[in-house]
């Protein structure tokens, strides 16, 4: 038993050796922490910048995206104009000559005007005069 | 800042210092910085004592969890980093430390843990295994193997 107390004193010993210049710490514990202080302060301003930073991104995202998407639906105005629709609805080809026409035909949408207009286009103007 | 407390760990300075480096695997930066976050979070109460073990025991558990949030959030961060290098160059310098290296070279870590709780703090097998967070019969396990590579290696020396 004693035996066995002597062997654990030696094995402090020789570990107590081995850490005896190791463990010397560079900093006194208020040094240590005033650092520590430091840093978290340091932590804090660098943290303070994500959220507002983010913010902007985020923003400056939104606002391209939102420049894009009315570029792209101003090329394509003409598609939505309801005039080009509803001439293409009618047979009408997309010329300005047809849309005058269809002017003409939303300010006196009467059936005589109609016929005679489609008669005009269909340039039968013979059968008109026979009608 | 409480004053009781401040005394505590003043008192145990050097020691906590050590097992920090212990629990860095003898990184001196790391080791300071974790003991920096350790009596922070005392100071500040985010760590609260209760009185459950001894200071020493409970302060010593603080830093073994600290350091272990800590290495993994590092060596995610700085591998391959100028930092990792550097701080591998100072520990190659350190003789000292390699004496403690080659001391517990033949140990697994928890082994040398557990020796350095016992034979360097003075901590009884039961505030160690406390301390590491393992069970009695585990440490008493760790504890008998690591005496006898010890043993093997004083006889060794002699």
């Amino acid at each position: 038993m004693s035996d066995n107390k002597q062997q654990d004193a030696a094995l402090a010993d020789l570990i107590k050796a081995a850490y005896k210049d190791t463990a010397k710490p560079s900093l006194s514990f208020s040094q240590m922490v005033a650092v520590g202080r430091q840093k978290e302060e340091a932590k804090k301003k660098a943290r303070a910048w994500i959220l507002p930073t983010s913010l902007v991104g985020a923003f400056a995202a939104c606002l391209v995206v939102l420049l894009l998407t009315i570029r792209y639906l101003s090329s394509m105005d003409e598609a939505w104009d309801l005039k080009s629709i509803q001439a293409a609805e009618t047979g009408y080809s997309n010329t300005s000559e047809d849309l005058m026409a269809f002017d003409a035909i939303t300010e006196d949408p009467s059936i005589d005007f109609l016929v005679g207009k489609y008669l005009e286009k269909q340039n039968l103007f013979d059968l008109k005069e026979t009608l | 800042m409480n004053l009781n407390l401040a005394e505590l760990m003043t008192a145990l300075h050097d020691a906590s210092f050590s097992w920090a480096l212990r629990c860095c695997d003898f990184k001196r930066d790391l080791a300071e910085e974790v003991l920096q976050n350790v009596y922070l979070k005392v100071l500040d109460n985010k760590a609260l004592f209760r009185g459950e073990s001894s200071f020493k025991t409970w302060l010593f558990s603080v830093i073994r969890v600290t350091a272990h949030e800590m290495r993994r959030s590092q060596m995610s961060k700085i591998i391959g980093n100028e930092k990792f290098r550097r701080m591998d160059v100072a520990e190659e310098k350190s003789e000292e430390t390699l004496d403690v290296k080659a001391l517990f070279s033949e140990l697994s870590e928890k082994q040398a843990q557990l020796m350095e709780l016992v034979f360097y703090h003075d901590l009884t097998l039961e505030e160690a295994a406390h301390t590491m967070g393992i069970s009695m019969g585990t440490a008493s396990t760790h504890y008998k193997r690591a005496k006898e590579i010890l043993k093997q290696k004083l006889k060794g020396v002699a």
